[in-house]
């Protein structure tokens, strides 16, 4: 609009800088990991003394990534696929219906996303245990369902408020029963908010530490896990093999990431957000 | 809206409410449970009289220091991300190309975890790493920079990770806001100065405490980068730490379920003071008028 | 902010978009208006016309791509909204909801640094003005949307503006209580003495609230005239169908004589008066459904058809009357006229406008 005064544009170039730096040095950190990961022998200089991609067949197989990616996997689409069986339908009865501790019950799903893993996995772990299921696969993704069910629930609550009451109304008035009425009008309308929560779960699995670290044995370990222990055991082995490892990490997480942000806006990361058309 | 479809008469019992009930029970039994049981388990030490696990806890040298060394770290983490993440969030608000990728840029280290940032710090902040190399490049600081293994590691991973949380957060409650009435106060005489203060900062406030509360929560609970980018066995021993070595280490369950409590108890006494100020500002719609 | 003015020019105020595709398009093209003082204007036209892009570069929220603003001798088009000086209502009121009405109506007070004395009795004036005296220390969530409405106009003439500007402030009321505050807002005007632009694509409340009215069409204007002048001679087809000439025929011209043109076709003849300069062949002319009569002897100027629906309207009806070769006729006549009646109807030569056709 106007061109602001000049405290105006030192503020601006003084937050500019700020963003800049930030990215920049991330985006570097990541370089080094990649450039470490293809790196014959870096010690203290700009750049290592020759290039090689062996480490990445050796951090395959000194990790097992095999096994761990494919547990990674089967933990990962496990969570998705329950969170959504769970969280879906009690979005719904959320968006649709006014009762009795409806406020209760919010605070209870929203509960588990306010308090950190590392609060209640211990105890988790400690009841895990108890059960046999501690350091088994099923431990794991129950423990990593408690934060994703209730995120479906809080994406996909706002989803189904916008979807018209009306259309239900009217597929029951030209003769649709429940089931129907839900395969032909609701799922159609849902199924954007569905994939957008369904991935919005996954990148979080993918990345979620503390909960999969107190759960998981040595033959249900994910990704993020396993590279846990290979950073903290560091020295035992060479660093350049577990820095491949953290490229393997990373290019998993970035492509879904990539994915997911096709579909979803950023912010939904972290927080429910409605979007709701601004009428001109 | 929501209760529109219930004004005709229903049967005694609706069935929709049955949909609730696979989440509900879910939660009770992997959240709630295990939180009590933890509770309960607690108070039922391996050894001594019911407060045992905590009277040790609040006398031994390795434990209850962690309570401020943590606190060291989260709350300098979150005033700076927070404090942060507003101005840069109020900048991004108006949606362009320019917004799409920053926010992109931003998202990138919260989906690579705290693990993943670790490592590439001990790379690239190490005393052999890029940074190092270029601060003697330009003569501006020459000798070994360190800035990991030590406090100052684990703060600037708190930051790395935690700045885009605040900032998406942040920025989702400010897009949240009808920029129309920024608008409408420009049209009484309020410039950009006083927009940000009379409008963006009180319809924002319950935002930003609800911001700095979870951004806080999560910095209290710093577990991966305190081990591998801090101190572990002194100044960066911070509580989450203490719990798991009780845990997976000594495997005492009832002290570790003890030091969870603590954990859990620092963090909602933080909370509830936060929120309870936010009580002092308005909560309510942040959008002006009908429609 | 000089409140004794005279007039506020506009010089060709022109915004351009980037459309689909990159290609920029004017949404305000070359507008110029000189508005007096005490003068009341409206901009009508169809949602999409630019009547609200006008209004957002006059107020300062959007930046002209050309032209330029002057109050009296000040320009004004380079000064940020918040030092323009104008009030504005918003169409969805943008009441601030963290404020009681008071401090939203002495917002703009604030925002000029005036004390809080001096802030008070302004504000009680302002609210005393819209009728809602009672309510100052609400909140805007607990008001009902009328009041809503006028807490938004008594924060724009609190103020004190010298001009006072309106985006569909009525758009979101139900009948009865927009055309009250109309009424109101007619007044609110007289007494503040100033000037008003208001934003409609209503046309009822146009003619009744302004002195003149700008009918705009894709950015471009189309007439500026007094409501009398907009409603009786438009200046182009396009004022007219939006004006409610329900009836527009595509003719052939028989002849000319002045301004009169006599047309025919498809078994109608008609004469009438032409509105622009008429060089083609082939002409449109408008005529409204009330300047029929039904009921004609056979000559000049009558359509003779019959009646295939009819709309009741209380005191008259609607027909829709179709003639021998199939053209639709919509005619105002009495109510006791039915379904399947032949019936004939006159129309007054004055009352035939003549168009190029678009």
């Amino acid at each position: 609009m106007n061109a602001g005064s000049l405290a105006e544009r030192v503020w601006r170039s003084l937050l500019l800088g700020l963003m800049t730096l930030f990215v920049v040095n991330v985006g570097l950190l990541i370089a080094a990991v990649a450039t470490s990961s293809f790196a014959k022998r870096w010690l203290g200089t700009w750049l290592p003394e020759g290039w090689t991609a062996s480490w990445y067949s050796a951090a395959w197989k000194e990790f097992q990534l095999g096994s761990v990616l494919w547990v990674t996997i089967e933990v990962v689409l496990a969570v998705v696929v329950l969170s959504l069986l769970i969280g879906v339908p009690a979005a719904y009865t959320l968006a649709r219906r006014d009762f009795p501790g409806k406020r209760a019950l919010m605070l209870l799903f929203l509960l588990p996303l306010m308090v950190p893993p590392m609060t209640y996995g211990i105890p988790l772990a400690t009841v895990l245990y108890q059960a046999h299921l501690g350091g088994t696969i099923w431990g794991v993704i129950l423990a990593n369902l408690i934060p994703a069910a209730p995120f479906v629930i809080l994406v996909m609550t706002p989803f189904v408020e916008q979807i018209d009451v009306n259309l239900e109304n009217a597929a029951r008035v030209f003769g649709a029963g429940t089931g129907r009425m839900f395969v032909h009008v609701l799922l159609p309308l849902l199924g954007p908010g569905v994939l957008a929560a369904s991935l919005l779960v996954l990148v979080r699995t993918i990345a979620l530490f503390e909960l999969t670290f107190l759960t998981a044995g040595g033959d249900s370990q994910t990704l993020v896990v396993a590279l846990y222990y290979a950073v903290f055991a560091a020295g035992v082995r060479a660093p350049q093999s577990v820095d491949a490892m953290a490229m393997i990490y990373m290019l998993v997480t970035l492509v879904w990431l990539l994915i997911a942000l096709r579909f979803v806006n950023p912010t939904q990361l972290v927080s429910r957000v409605k979007e709701q058309p601004q009428h001109a | 809206m929501a209760a529109s479809a219930d004004t005709y008469a229903r049967p005694a019992f609706d069935r929709t409410l049955l949909l609730v009930v696979p989440a509900a029970v879910f939660m009770l039994l992997l959240f709630v449970y295990p939180f009590l049981y933890g509770l309960q388990l607690s108070f039922r030490p391996k050894e001594g009289g019911l407060l045992w696990n905590y009277i040790h806890f609040f006398t031994t040298d390795n434990l209850w220091p962690t309570i401020g060394i943590t606190l060291k770290l989260a709350l300098p983490a979150t005033l700076i991300n927070v404090g942060l993440a507003l101005p840069i969030a109020y900048k991004m608000r108006v949606k362009t190309r320019y917004q799409r990728v920053v926010t992109t840029l931003l998202v990138v280290p919260i989906t690579l975890g705290t693990v993943l940032i670790a490592e590439g710090m001990l790379l690239y902040f190490g005393p052999k790493g890029w940074l190092s190399h270029f601060l003697q490049l330009i003569h501006l600081y020459d000798g070994p920079i360190r800035l990991t293994h030590n406090y100052w590691g684990v703060l600037i991973s708190l930051v790395i990770s935690g700045f885009p949380f605040a900032f998406l957060l942040i920025l989702s409650y400010i897009t949240g806001i009808d920029p129309v009435l920024a608008r409408a106060a420009a049209t009484l005489g309020a410039g950009p100065g006083a927009q940000f203060r009379h409008i963006y900062l009180p319809l924002l406030a319950p935002g930003l405490a609800m911001c700095f509360c979870l951004a806080f929560v999560q910095a209290f609970s710093v577990f991966p980068s305190a081990v591998l980018l801090g101190a572990p066995a002194g100044p960066t021993r911070v509580i989450s730490i203490a719990a798991y070595e009780a845990a997976f280490e000594q495997y005492d369950y009832s002290l570790a379920s003890a030091i969870a409590m603590v954990m859990g108890f620092v963090q909602l006494v933080i909370v509830a003071a936060v929120l309870g100020m936010r009580r002092v500002f308005y909560r309510g719609p942040v959008s002006g008028g009908k429609g | 902010m000089k409140h004794d003015f005279s007039e506020l020019k506009l010089d060709r105020v022109t915004r351009r978009f980037a459309g689909a595709g990159g290609k920029a398009f004017n949404a305000l093209d070359e507008l110029s208006l000189t508005v007096k003082r005490g003068e009341f204007i409206a901009l009508l036209g169809p949602s999409g016309c630019g009547k609200s892009t006008a209004l957002n570069c006059i107020a300062g929220l959007l930046g002209l791509s050309g032209g330029s603003i002057w109050l009296d001798d000040e320009r004004l088009d380079t000064l940020p909204p918040e030092q323009r000086g104008f009030g504005m209502v918003f169409q969805n009121y943008a009441l601030f909801p963290h404020m009681s009405v008071e401090r939203n109506v002495g917002f703009g007070l604030r925002m000029r640094g005036a004390s809080t004395a001096a802030i008070a009795p302004k504000v009680e004036r302002a609210l005393a003005m819209v009728q809602l005296a009672g309510q100052a220390h609400k909140l805007p969530g607990q008001l009902s949307g009328g009041q809503q409405q006028r807490v938004a106009i008594a924060r724009a003439i609190v103020i004190e503006p010298p001009l006072v500007l309106m985006d569909e402030p009525l758009s979101n009321l139900d009948a009865k209580l927009r055309i009250e505050t109309r009424a109101e807002i007619r007044r609110i005007h007289r007494e503040l003495d100033r000037a008003t632009i208001y934003v409609t694509h209503d046309q009822d409340e146009a003619l009744s609230l302004a002195d003149r009215i700008v009918v705009m069409k894709d950015g471009a204007v189309q007439q500026i005239a007094a409501p009398p002048e907009v409603y009786g001679q438009p200046a182009n087809l396009a004022v007219a169908r939006f004006m409610g000439y329900r009836n527009v025929l595509d003719l052939e011209v028989s002849g000319r004589d002045g301004g009169e043109v006599s047309l025919s076709g498809g078994g109608i003849a008609l004469r009438g008066v032409a509105m622009q300069p008429i060089e083609g062949r082939r002409a449109a002319v408008a005529i409204r459904p009330e300047e029929f009569t039904v009921g004609a002897p056979e000559g000049a100027n009558t359509i003779a058809g019959r009646v295939d629906n009819v709309e009741y309207s209380g005191r008259d009806a609607l027909l829709d009357l179709v003639t021998a070769s199939g053209t639709v006729l919509h005619v105002r006549g009495p109510v006791s006229i039915r379904r399947g009646d032949e019936v004939r109807v006159h129309v007054p030569p004055e009352r035939v406008l003549v168009y190029r056709p678009d």
